[in-house]
Order: C-alpha cells, then sequence, then structure tokens
C-alpha cells in the first residue's frame, strides 16, 4: 500500500470515528460504550475503504465485510465490558450507510419527471435504477453483516451484563 | 382461602414490572429484550410473567411460580420513544443482579427510580456531536472543507429545530419536514450561492442525522426474533420517517432549482 493510501485511509478512519460517536450520542449511552463505538466505527469503515481502494472491490461486498467486522469486534468488546450488544454496533454501521447513492437516485427521479428530451429522459431513468439499487443492496449488505454475528451467537448476547458467571443456563 | 387480592407483594410487583417495561420499551429497547428483562425479574421473585407487547400497548399476567391460577393482569400505556442507551444497559444488569442475589424488591425499585432520574448527556454537548458526525460523513462521501462547513450548521440548526418543535408539541412527522428542510436548505446554500466544489455531496449528507437508526435496527430485530408485528409497525413508522425527511430535501431541492444540481 502507497503512502498515500494510507494516510487517506487514516483519514477516513478518523472521520468514521467521528461519525460513529456523534450519532451514538443520541442514544445517551455510557460514555465508555461511545469510545468503543468510535473504536468500531473506524476499523469498519477502514477496512471498507481498504477493501474498495487497495484491492478494487466492489462496494456492496466491501460494505458487508466492513459490517461484519465491526458487529464481530462489537461482540467481543461487548463480551470484554459487559454492554449489550446493539448499544455498539448501529453507529459503528451508520458512517456506511449510503447516502449519496439514495440521494442521487431521488434526484434524478426528480430530473426524469420534470424531463420532455426522450434520449436525456432515458439516461435520467438508467440513473435512478443504478443508484436506487446500488443504496438498496449496500443498505442489504450492512444489515447482513450486522445481525450475523448477533444471530450465530445469539444465547450467550442476552447475557451480556450479567455479573456472575453463571453456566447453569436454566432461561435466558 | 387466599383471595387474590391478598398478596401485596404481587401486586407491587405487577406495578414494578409494567413500569419498567414501558421505560424499557420508550427507551429503545426492541421486545424480546425487554420481554427477557421483565420475566427475568418477575422469576427471581418466584413469579411468573407472560406478557403481550403492541406498538402502543403492554400487558402483563403475573402469577405464582408454584400456583399458576393466582393471576393477576394489568395493561399500560405506552411512552414516546426518548433512546437511553445507558437506562437500558443498567436495566439490564440489573435484571440479572436481582435474578442471581434475590435483592428485596424495594430494592429494585429504589434502583429502577434513581436509574430514571440519572442526567441526560447535555443538549448542546449532543449538538456538537451529531453535527460534528454529520460533518465527517460529509467528508466520507467525499465532500470539501466548505460543504463539511455547510452540513454542520445545517445539521446543528436542524437538531435544534427538531427538539423545539417536539417541546412545543409539533407533530414529530411534520417536525421532521421542517428539520430535513432546514438542515438541507443551510447545507445547500453552497450549490445557491456558488461556494466550494462539492455541493450536492453537502446536500446529500445534510439529512442523513435524521435517519431513525435505532428503531430501524430494532424493528429488524424484532422481525427476527419473531415478534413480527411489532417488527412490521415499527419499520413501517421507521419509513414514514424516512418519507418525511426526503420530502424535507425534496422542498429543499425546488427552492434551489433541480436544473442546477
Amino acid at each position: 500500500m502507497s503512502l498515500g493510501l494510507s494516510f487517506a485511509l487514516l483519514h477516513d478512519a478518523f472521520f468514521a470515528a467521528i461519525a460513529a460517536a456523534g450519532f451514538g450520542s443520541i442514544a445517551n449511552p455510557p460514555l465508555k460504550a461511545l469510545a468503543a463505538a468510535a473504536i468500531l466505527g473506524a476499523v469498519g469503515h477502514g477496512l471498507r475503504f481498504y477493501l474498495m481502494h487497495a484491492l478494487a472491490m466492489h462496494s456492496i461486498p466491501a460494505s458487508f465485510l466492513g459490517a461484519l467486522s465491526a458487529a464481530s469486534l462489537a461482540y467481543a468488546v461487548a463480551l470484554k465490558l459487559r454492554f449489550p450488544i446493539e448499544v455498539l454496533t448501529f453507529p459503528a454501521i451508520l458512517p456506511m450507510v449510503p447516502g449519496i447513492p439514495a440521494y442521487t437516485s431521488m434526484l434524478m427521479l426528480i430530473k426524469f419527471l420534470r424531463c420532455t428530451d426522450e434520449v436525456q429522459a432515458q439516461e435520467y431513468l438508467l440513473a435512478v435504477w443504478r443508484n436506487g439499487f446500488s443504496a438498496l443492496f449496500i443498505l442489504s449488505a450492512l444489515v447482513a453483516g450486522m445481525v450475523m454475528p448477533m444471530l450465530l451467537l445469539h444465547r450467550t448476547s442476552q447475557r451480556m451484563t450479567r455479573v456472575r458467571a453463571s453456566v447453569s443456563g436454566e432461561h435466558d | 382461602m387466599e383471595t387474590r387480592f391478598s398478596n401485596k407483594e404481587h401486586a407491587q410487583l405487577l406495578e414494578l414490572l409494567l413500569d419498567i417495561t414501558v421505560q424499557l420499551i420508550s427507551a429503545g429497547a426492541h421486545t424480546a429484550k425487554a420481554i427477557r428483562i421483565a420475566q427475568r425479574i418477575a422469576q427471581a421473585y418466584e413469579y411468573e410473567a407472560d406478557m403481550i407487547i403492541l406498538p402502543k400497548s403492554i400487558s402483563i399476567s403475573l402469577s405464582r411460580k408454584e400456583r399458576r391460577h393466582v393471576r393477576l393482569t394489568a395493561v399500560r400505556k405506552t411512552m414516546p420513544l426518548v433512546l437511553n442507551s445507558t437506562f437500558n444497559h443498567q436495566m439490564s444488569a440489573l435484571s440479572w443482579r436481582a435474578y442471581d442475589e434475590h435483592l428485596p424488591l424495594e430494592e429494585v425499585q429504589q434502583h429502577f427510580l434513581h436509574m430514571l432520574a440519572l442526567p441526560r448527556i447535555n443538549f448542546m454537548l449532543v449538538l456538537c456531536m451529531v453535527a460534528c458526525a454529520n460533518a465527517s460523513f460529509c467528508f466520507l462521501f467525499g465532500g470539501d472543507v466548505i460543504a463539511m462547513v455547510l452540513v454542520f450548521c445545517g445539521t446543528a440548526s436542524g437538531f435544534w429545530l427538531r427538539r423545539q418543535l417536539m417541546h412545543n408539541h409539533v407533530h414529530h412527522y411534520f417536525a421532521l419536514i421542517l428539520a430535513a428542510f432546514v438542515a438541507s436548505l443551510i447545507s445547500g446554500l453552497g450549490s445557491l450561492l456558488g461556494f466550494g466544489s462539492t455541493p450536492s455531496v453537502a446536500l446529500a449528507t445534510s439529512v442523513l442525522f435524521l435517519i431513525p437508526g435505532v428503531p430501524l435496527l430494532n424493528a429488524l430485530i424484532d422481525i427476527l426474533e419473531g415478534h413480527v408485528i411489532n417488527g412490521i409497525a415499527s419499520f413501517v413508522s421507521c419509513c414514514t420517517m424516512i418519507i418525511c425527511l426526503a420530502l424535507g430535501l425534496l422542498c429543499t431541492l425546488f427552492v434551489l432549482g433541480v436544473e442546477n444540481l
């Protein structure tokens, strides 16, 4: 990886951390959880940036892997700090939400509806579908990546806040 | 013969469980989690709680473990959503303590009231953090410094406006449309005045802070865990909110002129 790319990666991870902490703060989480969410956000978005720019991966699988890594790490942190996992996951995933494709799709839809030139209109329509689908599938990939660790580790994630490490397991 | 209402503890526990469940749902816990916590506390005192949670109401039927026919049932209205992860986290921990350490019921009640009274993170601090977060978003999407500054101002104004409107009991969907309009209009000033090279990035990022993330995630978890009706209900309300913020953005696009973007 070149120096320029490493620098860009650090930049990306830094701003992703701020974004994760900022959006996390709306839900009034414990401060430790907020700091953890910032780190998770940086890791998830940083990994996605690396996959997309250094390995030229498509944004959909890259988003999936980014979300998966953040959510899996969230699980580890949640075990360590005894937080329920959903406090950590969402702010970490948020910086990967496909805002630009969603916006472009909407803008192009308006342009398409107002357009009278047939050829131009087809171009707009194509942009609506391309961006709309891209937003939809990136979002689906994020959701899949985020939910997967929660489902796989379903039983333990419900006992995150238990102090006594009991193995009796009569119920959740 | 024991009558249904002779047991004070039974009624007291039922009230406490209703209070706790209402607060948990209001603080943004998903359905299965609220049910688990309430049932765990009930079991700590040798009771069983059977629960129905609907979007607007909660019902608990509490019976003695060894005498299931001695049963009290009550229904309570839910409260509006005010996210509070700290409360959910502490409540979950408290339920485990009650279960493992057999805390007296009064102590659980006191802890619960104490948690409710804890102050939230200062509003102005949250406002600054959200504005910084949205400006960072703008950077991640490829915006320049001017776009970031505009998004910061737009987000701060939109966030503040939404809170003011909600305080004045404006309908929350309408508050959302107005907040999205103001946030995107201020963020979009760059394209109107010709500042910066990435005005469209600023516009696209400006309303993202209004996306109801935690409720959306909860809707998803509800559906996955089998609470499909609750999941669909909160998913529909989240989608309505997203449509509202798109409407606010749409107004801005028309004010700024679609052809210039």
